[in-house]
C-alpha cells in the first residue's frame, strides 16, 4: 500500500507567477526511499513543507497512511496541523535546539512515552546513528556529521512513518558525505523507515534511492529507478540534467538512425524521414586514436580515475568520451569513434 | 500547568489580583472613621507645616493628591460629581480663574475669608481666594547695576539692557501671568510694543528661576525677572548673594503680584470641613507658617512677612483683580508668539 | 495556520487564538490613541491658525532635527560601544559593558538638569574656566539644538547599546568568520555584515530612543527647546485648551506613524537566516597601545559624562540634606508603591508584547503586523496626553458600573476605575508596550523558523513551542525587555501623576514635587533611590544578555 499519496498539488506564492508545484501527482509506498532531484527553485522543498504541513496547497490533495491529511478545493479546506502528521523531518540546517543536550534533542518528541521507555528509546536510537556516548553534549560541542545524526536521530526517535531529508548533506565536507549517505541508508533501512529527500546532487540522489523523481519549476518530469532515469531519460531536460549528455542531429532511415558518427538502432521506433536528435553520454563514446579518424581531440580533463575528453567532429558538433586515465591522450590526436550504444535514446529534433 | 497559555493566564490573574487589591482599598467605606477633608493641591511645598496645625486643631485630617495643575483638571473633570476632591489648591491666579471658569469650583460664603484676603486677591465671585502672594518682579546685580537706572517693566526694553537681561521663556506660567495682567492695565497693542522692547534687546532664556538668579550672580547677565520667594532661598542659604529686588512700578501702577490659593469643590463632599479648611489657612496664624516656610508674602496682610522679605523694604502691589491673570492668559499666550518671545 | 480536523470536515480558515488576542491588545491600547485622534472631532481652528502663523514650522522642523539627530547619534554610540565591548579587549572592558547601561537608571530630565547645572554658565565648570582664563572663557551654549540632541543621545544610547550587544554576541563566529574567511579585515567584516546582521535589533533600539525623544518634554523644557511636545504642553497649560493641546498630539503620532514605517522598511524584509553554527560566539580580540588606551577612554567618557556627572551632582546635592533626613515611613510606602507598579507592569507587557510578537511569527500577515504597528504608537506619545487619553473612556466605564452597580447593590459607589491603579496600568500598556514587544520581537526574530518547524514535526502544539523552544531561547531578552519596563515605569512620571490612586505616591513623583520648585537637594535623594533600585536589575540584565542561551 502507498504510505504517500499525492493528487494533483497545486502550490501558487504568486498569483501572476507560475506556480512553486504544478498539478504534482505521486505515490511512494511503504519504506521505500525516494529522491526528488531537481535544480534550485524547482519546487522540491516546498514539496517537503507541503507533505510537513507547513505550507497548504492551493488545489490538490495529500494521504499519508490512509489518511487524508490535506485537501484544497475551490470552497472548502480541510488539514491536519504538522504536529498531528507524524511525519519526521532532517532539516538543511539540522535545526538542533542549541540550548538542550543531545540526548533532551533526541527525547523532544517522545513526551507520550513514559520516562522509562523515554530513556530506553533514546539509547537506542543514539546507538543506532553511533553516538552512544554523546548524549551529554551540547549541539554547539559536535561536529557537522555529529550533527547531522542527532537530527536524524531525533526525527527517527519517535518512530514515525515516513522521513523527510532536505539537502541534508550539503552542509558537510565531500568525504563525509560519502560516508553519512551510507549510515543514513543503512539507519533507514534498518528501520524501514519511508524516505523522501531534497538534493540537487544527482550522485547522492542515485546512490541511496529506490527512486529519483525529477523535478523542472514544479513539474515532476519523470518518476523511475536511477538506471531508467539514467539511460532512458523521458525528457530532454532529465536527460540533460542527469549526467552530461551531448545531442548529436540524426535522420531516421529504414535502416536505423543516421548520424555523423555511425547509425544507431531505431529503438524507439520512430518514422522514417524524422529528424532526431541522439543523446550521448560520455561513458558511451570510446575512440581509438588513427590518423585518418573523424574526430579530433579538443580538450583533456583528468579527473582521477577517469579522463573527459573533448571531441570535434567534422560538422563542428562536439561530443564528449569518458576514458580510464590509464590510457592517456593528447589534444590534437585524431580518433575514430565507437559508440557501443546498449541504450538509444532520442529526442525529436526542435 | 504546562502550556503557554495556561502561563499566560497565570499571568494575568496575578496581575488581576494584584490590581484588585490595589483598586478595592480605594473603595469608599461606609462611614469614614475620622472626619476628613480631600485635597487637590497643585502646590506641594511649604505647607504641611500649616496642615498639621489645623489638624491638631480640628482632628480633621487632610488627604492629599499632588499634581499638575491642568491634569488635575481633567481629572476633577472626569470624576465629576464622584470626585473624593473638596478642595482644589493651586498656584497661579490664572489656574484658578480657569477653575472657576470650568465649574469646578463653587461659591463660599464665608466673612472670615472675606476678611482676611484683600479683595483683589481672590475672586470677585468668591469661588476662589489666595492664600499666599508672590511678586514678579526685577532682579538685579548690585555690584554692577544702579537701581536709579530701573523703574518699569516696559523701561526694560531700553537699549541700554541690550545683551544684559536673562528671562523666563514665554511658556512659563507665571510670565503669561506678567502679560496678561499688563494687557488687562494696557491694552493689548501697548503690551505688544513693550514685549517687543524686551525682544529686541536679545534676552537669555534661562528656564529656571533660580538658575535666571544663579546667572545675574555670575555675570551672565545683569537684570531679571523672577518669583520674589527664589531670591529669598538663596539668601536664606548664602546670605551674601549679591541679587537684589527692585520693585518695579512703584511710580506707575505697582509690581505685579501673583498669588497661590484654593477653593472649595462644586461636588465636594466634606464642604463645611472644607471651608474651616480654607479659612483656617486663610488665618493668621497659617498665613505666617507660610510665610516663614516658604519666604513668600502672606496674603492676609495681618501676618507678618519674613525678616529677608522684609529687608526688600515695601511694596506697593499692582491692586488689579488677579483674576485678570486667567481672563487674558490665552492673549497673553499668543501675543508672545506673535512678538517672538520664545 | 489552519486548525486541526483529523476527520476532515470543512473549517474556517486563517482565525487563530494568537491572531485574536494580536488584535485584541492593539486595540486595548489603541483607545487612548483613538481618544487622541477623536479631539479632532471639534477642531480649534484659531489655535492652529495662531499655531501655523507663529511656530508650527519651525515646532516641526526643531522637532524633526531632534529625532534624527537622536537616532543618528543613539545608533553611532549605541552600535559602536556594542561591538567594542563584544569583540575586543582593553582595560575595563569588563566593567564597561554593563556599566554602559547605566544611564538608563536615571530619569532622562535629571540627567538632563544635573549636566545644565554643572556646564551652565553660572555652574562650577565654567565658573573654575573663567577664573583660569579670564571672562572670555566661554563654552558653547548648551541650551541648543545640538545641545539637547548631544544630551539626549547621551540618555538613550542605552537602548540601542543593550539591543545591539546581544544582537553581535549572538551572531556568533560563523557570521565573522565567513566574512573574514573572505578576505574582510575584521572592521570591514562588522560593516559588510555582522551590522547588517544586526539590522532589525539596532533599528528596533534607534526607533526606542527616537520616540523618547519625541515624546519628551521634561529635558526640552529645561534646555528651552521648543518641540511640538513642548508645544502641546503650553497649549494645554498656557491657553487653557485641552482639545487643542490634543490635537497637536496627533501629530505627534504621525510623527510617530513615520517613525515606524521608517522602521519598517529598514529592518528588513529577510526573517531569519544563519547558519546552525551558532556556537561559542565571538572570540575578542585583545587591543595593546594606543587603539587600547582610546576605547577606555571612549567607554569611560561616555559612562562619566552620561552616569557618574549626573550621580556625582546628586550625591553632592544629597550630601547637603543628609545630616537632617530620615528614613520616615513615608518613603518606605514610597519604595513599596515603585516596586509594585513597576512589577506589575513590567509582567503584564512582557506577556502583552510576546503575545503579540508571537502572533507576528506564527501568521505574518498584513493585519497582525498592523497590529503590532498600532501596539507601539503609544510611546511617542507624552505621558500626560496618554493620561488623557486614558482618563475619557475610564471615567466612562466607572459611569457604566456605577449605573449598574447601583442596580444590582440599590447603592452608590464612588470611582472604581478612575484613580485605582487600573487606570495607571492602562497607561503603562499604552506608553510602554513597545519596549517589550521591540526587544521581545528582535530576539524571536534571530530564532530560525526551522527550529519552529523542527518542533512541530515532532509533535508539539504551537504554544508547546513557545514554552519549549522560543522562551528558553529568549530568556535573556524576557529578562531584558522586562527590565527595560521596570525601570521606564519607575521613572514614569506624568501618566502616574495624573492617574494614580489617591494616597499613592512613587519615587518619581516624590523627586518630582521637590524639583519642580527647584529644591534639588530635597529631590537628590529619592532619585539616587530610583537610581539604586534600577541599578541592580540593570546589572543583571546585562549579566544575563551576556550569556545568551548557554550556561
Amino acid at each position: 500500500m502507498s504510505l504517500v499519496v499525492l493528487s494533483e498539488v497545486t502550490k501558487r506564492f504568486h498569483p501572476d507567477r507560475p506556480p512553486a508545484v504544478d498539478r504534482l501527482s505521486l505515490a511512494i509506498a511503504r519504506g521505500e526511499i525516494l529522491a526528488l532531484l531537481g535544480p534550485s527553485g524547482s519546487g522540491k522543498t516546498t514539496i517537503l513543507r507541503l507533505i510537513a504541513g507547513f505550507e497548504s496547497p492551493d488545489d490538490g490533495r495529500i494521504m499519508l497512511g490512509g489518511r487524508l491529511v490535506v485537501e484544497a478545493g475551490h470552497e472548502r479546506m480541510t488539514a491536519v496541523p504538522p504536529e498531528q502528521r507524524q511525519v519526521g523531518i532532517v532539516f538543511q540546517d539540522y535545526a538542533l535546539f542549541p540550548h538542550l543536550t543531545v540526548e533532551a534533542n533526541v527525547a523532544f518528541g517522545l513526551h507520550a512515552l513514559t520516562r522509562a521507555a523515554r530513556g530506553e528509546r533514546i539509547r537506542e536510537i543514539l546507538h543506532l546513528v553511533g553516538l552512544a556516548d554523546l548524549g551529554r553534549r551540547y549541539p554547539h560541542e559536535l561536529s557537522g556529521g555529529q550533527q547531522q545524526r542527532v537530527a536524524l536521530a531525533r526525527a527517527l526517535a519517535p518512530a514515525p512513518a515516513l522521513l523527510l531529508l532536505d539537502e541534508p548533506f550539503s552542509n558537510l565536507d565531500a568525504d563525509l558525505r560519502a560516508q553519512m549517505r551510507d549510515e543514513v541508508e543503512r539507519v533507514l533501512r534498518s528501520t524501514g523507515t519511508t524516505a523522501i529527500f531534497v538534493t540537487h546532487d544527482q550522485e547522492e540522489a542515485f546512490t541511496i534511492a529506490d527512486r529519483v523523481g525529477v523535478l523542472d519549476r514544479g513539474r515532476l518530469e519523470q518518476l523511475g529507478a536511477p538506471e531508467t532515469i539514467y539511460h532512458e531519460p523521458a525528457t530532454r531536460f532529465v536527460a540533460e540534467f542527469v549526467g552530461a549528455a551531448d545531442f548529436l542531429p540524426g535522420i531516421v532511415t529504414s535502416e536505423g538512425i543516421v548520424t555523423e558518427i555511425g547509425t544507431f538502432a531505431n529503438v524507439q521506433a520512430r518514422a522514417p524521414g524524422e529528424r532526431v536528435r541522439v543523446m550521448l553520454r560520455p561513458d558511451d563514446v570510446t575512440f581509438v586514436a588513427g590518423h585518418d579518424g573523424e574526430g579530433i581531440i579538443l580538450r583533456r580533463d583528468f579527473r582521477g580515475s577517469e579522463t573527459l575528453y573533448r571531441l570535434g567532429l567534422p560538422s563542428g558538433d562536439r561530443v564528449h568520451s569518458s576514458q580510464p586515465s590509464s590510457a592517456a591522450f593528447t589534444v590534437g590526436t585524431r580518433v575514430h569513434l565507437e559508440v557501443p550504444a546498449i541504450h538509444v535514446v532520442t529526442f525529436p529534433a526542435e | 500547568m504546562r502550556t503557554p497559555r495556561e502561563i499566560s493566564l497565570l499571568a494575568a490573574i496575578l496581575c488581576g489580583a494584584v490590581v484588585l487589591i490595589l483598586s478595592l482599598g480605594l473603595l469608599p467605606t461606609g462611614t469614614d472613621a475620622a472626619e476628613e477633608v480631600v485635597l487637590y493641591s497643585g502646590r506641594h511645598y511649604g505647607q504641611e507645616a500649616a496642615f498639621e496645625a489645623f489638624t491638631k486643631k480640628t482632628g480633621i485630617q487632610i488627604r492629599t493628591l499632588n499634581g499638575e495643575t491642568g491634569q488635575l483638571f481633567e481629572r476633577l473633570k472626569a470624576e465629576g460629581d464622584k470626585t473624593p476632591a473638596d478642595v482644589l489648591i493651586t498656584v497661579d491666579a490664572g489656574n484658578l480663574w480657569n477653575a472657576a471658569r470650568a465649574g469646578l469650583l463653587s461659591p463660599v460664603a464665608s466673612p472670615e475669608l472675606q476678611k482676611n484676603i484683600p479683595a483683589h486677591l481672590r475672586d470677585p465671585e468668591n469661588r476662589w481666594f489666595g492664600l499666599t502672594m508672590r511678586a514678579r518682579t526685577i532682579m538685579y546685580n548690585v555690584t554692577k547695576v544702579n537701581p536709579a537706572d530701573l523703574s518699569t517693566y516696559d523701561a526694560l526694553g531700553d537699549p541700554r539692557w541690550k545683551g544684559r537681561i536673562c528671562l523666563r521663556t514665554s511658556g512659563y506660567i507665571y510670565n503669561q501671568s506678567l502679560l496678561a495682567t499688563m494687557i488687562k492695565r494696557h491694552g493689548e497693542p501697548k503690551t505688544e510694543e513693550i514685549v517687543r522692547g524686551w525682544v529686541a534687546n536679545q534676552p537669555i532664556l534661562i528656564n529656571g528661576d533660580t538658575k535666571i538668579l544663579e546667572a545675574i550672580a555670575a555675570g551672565q547677565c545683569d537684570v531679571g525677572l523672577t518669583n520674589t520667594y527664589y531670591l529669598a532661598r538663596l539668601l536664606a542659604k548664602s546670605p551674601n548673594f549679591p541679587v537684589v529686588p527692585f520693585w518695579a512700578n512703584q511710580q506707575t501702577t505697582g509690581t505685579h503680584v501673583n498669588v497661590s490659593g484654593g477653593g472649595v469643590t462644586t461636588h465636594a463632599k466634606n464642604r463645611a470641613n472644607a471651608i474651616k479648611f480654607l479659612e483656617f489657612l486663610s488665618s493668621t496664624e497659617a498665613q505666617q507658617m507660610f510665610a516663614d516656610t516658604s519666604l513668600e508674602f502672606p496674603a492676609n496682610p495681618k501676618a507678618e512677612v519674613h525678616p529677608i522679605v522684609k529687608a526688600w523694604g515695601p511694596l506697593k502691589q499692582d491692586d488689579i483683580n488677579v483674576a485678570a491673570a486667567g481672563e487674558f492668559q490665552a492673549a497673553a499666550t499668543r501675543l508672545a508668539d506673535r512678538v517672538g518671545y520664545r | 495556520m489552519l486548525i486541526a480536523s483529523a476527520t476532515g470536515k470543512p473549517i474556517v480558515a486563517r482565525l487563530s487564538p494568537w491572531t485574536l488576542a494580536a488584535w485584541g491588545i492593539a486595540a486595548f491600547v489603541g483607545i487612548p490613541l483613538l481618544a487622541v485622534l477623536a479631539s479632532w472631532r471639534d477642531p480649534a481652528v484659531d489655535v492652529w491658525a495662531h499655531l501655523w502663523r507663529t511656530q508650527l514650522a519651525e515646532l516641526t522642523m526643531n522637532t524633526l532635527l531632534l529625532v534624527a539627530g537622536v537616532g543618528a547619534g543613539t545608533l553611532t554610540l549605541g552600535a559602536g560601544l556594542g561591538w567594542l565591548v563584544v569583540a575586543y579587549r582593553f582595560p575595563g572592558r569588563a566593567l564597561f559593558e554593563w556599566a554602559l547601561i547605566l544611564p538608563l537608571a536615571v530619569p532622562a530630565y535629571v540627567i538632563g538638569f544635573a549636566f545644565l547645572g554643572l556646564f551652565d554658565f553660572a555652574g562650577p565648570v565654567q565658573s573654575a574656566l573663567r577664573q583660569w582664563f579670564g571672562d572670555a572663557a566661554r563654552l558653547p551654549e548648551l541650551r541648543s539644538g545640538p545641545g539637547v540632541a548631544l544630551m539626549m543621545t547621551l540618555v538613550f544610547y542605552p537602548y540601542v547599546y543593550l539591543l545591539a550587544r546581544t544582537a553581535f554576541r549572538e551572531q556568533g563566529l560563523a557570521t565573522l568568520e565567513t566574512a573574514r574567511s573572505l578576505g574582510r579585515s575584521r572592521l570591514r567584516a562588522f560593516f559588510a555584515v555582522v551590522l547588517p546582521m544586526a539590522r532589525p535589533s539596532l533599528v528596533a533600539g534607534a526607533s526606542l530612543a527616537m520616540m523618547e525623544a519625541l515624546a519628551d518634554f521634561g529635558t526640552v523644557s529645561i534646555f528651552g527647546y521648543r518641540t511640538l511636545t513642548e508645544a502641546v504642553y503650553r497649549v494645554w497649560n498656557g491657553m487653557f485648551d485641552r482639545m487643542a493641546a490634543t490635537q497637536l498630539a496627533s501629530l505627534l503620532l504621525a510623527f510617530a506613524l513615520v517613525l515606524l514605517l521608517l522602521e519598517r522598511a529598514l529592518r528588513g524584509r529577510r526573517r531569519f537566516t544563519q547558519s546552525q553554527r551558532r556556537g561559542p560566539g565571538v572570540d575578542p580580540v585583545p587591543l595593546r597601545g594606543w587603539p587600547a588606551a582610546a576605547a577606555s577612554v571612549v567607554c569611560g567618557l561616555v559612562l562619566v559624562l552620561a552616569f557618574v556627572l549626573p550621580i556625582g551632582q546628586l550625591l553632592l546635592w544629597a550630601a547637603d540634606v543628609i545630616r537632617s533626613w530620615r528614613l520616615s515611613p513615608d518613603f518606605v510606602a514610597w519604595l513599596g508603591a515603585t516596586f509594585l507598579l513597576a512589577g506589575a507592569a513590567a509582567v503584564m507587557i512582557c506577556v502583552l508584547g510576546l503575545t503579540v510578537a508571537y502572533a507576528r511569527r506564527l501568521h505574518p500577515s498584513p493585519s497582525v503586523r498592523f497590529a503590532a504597528q498600532c501596539s507601539s504608537m503609544g510611546y511617542a506619545l507624552p505621558g500626560a496626553v496618554i493620561a488623557v487619553g486614558v482618563l475619557a473612556p475610564i471615567a466612562w466605564l466607572d459611569g457604566v458600573l456605577g449605573v449598574v452597580a447601583e442596580w444590582a447593590l440599590g447603592r452608590r459607589l464612588g470611582l472604581l476605575l478612575t484613580g485605582s491603579a487600573c487606570a495607571v496600568l492602562f497607561a503603562y500598556a499604552v506608553r510602554f508596550l513597545t519596549i517589550g514587544f521591540q526587544t521581545l520581537d528582535a530576539s524571536l526574530g534571530r530564532i530560525p523558523s526551522s527550529f519552529d518547524e523542527a518542533a512541530r514535526s515532532l509533535g508539539v502544539s504551537v504554544g508547546g513551542t513557545l514554552r519549549r523552544i522560543h522562551l528558553p531561547l529568549m530568556r535573556g531578552s524576557v529578562l531584558t525587555a522586562f527590565i527595560l519596563v521596570w525601570v521606564e515605569v519607575m521613572k514614569e512620571l506624568p501618566a502616574t501623576l495624573l492617574l494614580r490612586p489617591l494616597g499613592m505616591k512613587t519615587l518619581a513623583i516624590e523627586v518630582w514635587e521637590r524639583t519642580s520648585e527647584s529644591m534639588w537637594a530635597d529631590a537628590a535623594i529619592p532619585a539616587l533611590a530610583i537610581v539604586a533600585v534600577g541599578f541592580f536589575p540593570l546589572f543583571l540584565a546585562s549579566r544575563l544578555t551576556s550569556d545568551a542561551w548557554r550556561r
